[in-house]
């Protein structure tokens, strides 16, 4: 018994220095140019928790600020923040989502926006009962 | 030394250039080597065999590749929205999430799916 939990907590133990020295690869903050850190900055907190393939993504992601309209622009940082604080089970369900969306035509598309902006006219009260009834 | 021994050779080499720290004894030795063989390679007609091998293909090859060139412009030179890039890259769902018009609220807000379906039916 006491031969199989060392084994377990040897191998958490691997597990748990895995994840540290994921962390600990580069693209580090500091190497970021100025311009990246300052298209990254809202999530700057959470950099260091991540792995060097999240990391990446993310400069992908930046790399592609200066394509943005000044309204994507600023949809990408008041939403950086939120997006890394997400569960990764939300950000799955998420992306399905947004996997489903990107397959309307994009009329349609424009017609969800409008729903998404007429759903958040409701008064809050109606919005919890909605939600509520969906729980039922 | 194998190929492969040579390459993982070439890696330590390469790595440990990479931390720096060489006194200049050991950096005039590494550029008169890198001089020696490069001298090696322009002299023993390897580098003129393959300038010989590339020339004749090279001149039609750019004269396609400006073709092709042009022939793209017009396409390549279109800004590539949100969604499109979405589609085609690796970093593409999270990337179109964060920037497109509708916010992460609206895929994940259980009642806004709810009341679009009262909506449908009715």
């Amino acid at each position: 018994m006491a031969g199989y939990t060392g084994r377990l907590l040897i191998l958490l133990s691997a597990f748990a220095a895995g994840a540290a020295l994921a962390q600990n690869d580069p693209p580090f903050w500091r190497d970021l140019s100025p311009t990246m850190q300052g298209v990254l900055g809202p999530i700057e907190a959470e950099w260091a928790g991540m792995d060097a393939e999240r990391r990446r993504k993310w400069i992908a992601i930046g790399q592609h600020y200066d394509t943005l309209t000044p309204g994507e622009q600023q949809n990408l940082l008041s939403r950086m923040r939120a997006w890394v604080q997400l569960s990764p089970s939300e950000r799955e369900r998420a992306r399905d989502r947004y996997r489903q969306w990107l397959t309307i035509p994009p009329d349609q598309r424009e017609a969800l926006r409008e729903r998404w902006q007429e759903y958040q006219n409701l008064p809050p009260e109606e919005r919890a009962r909605i939600r509520a009834d969906d729980h039922r | 030394m194998n190929a492969a021994q040579s390459e993982r050779l070439a890696h330590r080499i390469a790595r440990r250039l990479d931390r720096g720290g060489l006194s200049p004894h050991q950096a005039r030795r590494l550029s008169e080597a890198r001089s020696r063989a490069l001298d090696g390679f322009f002299a023993g007609g390897r580098w003129r065999r393959l300038r010989d091998r590339l020339a004749v293909p090279a001149v039609p090859a750019a004269l396609a590749a400006i073709v092709l060139a042009v022939l793209l412009l017009p396409d390549t030179a279109e800004r590539a929205t949100p969604q499109a890039v979405a589609v085609v890259q690796p970093f593409r769902l999270d990337y179109g999430l964060l920037v497109d018009d509708l916010p992460i609220d609206a895929y994940l807000d259980e009642g806004f799916r709810q009341w679009l379906d009262t909506r449908a039916d009715s």
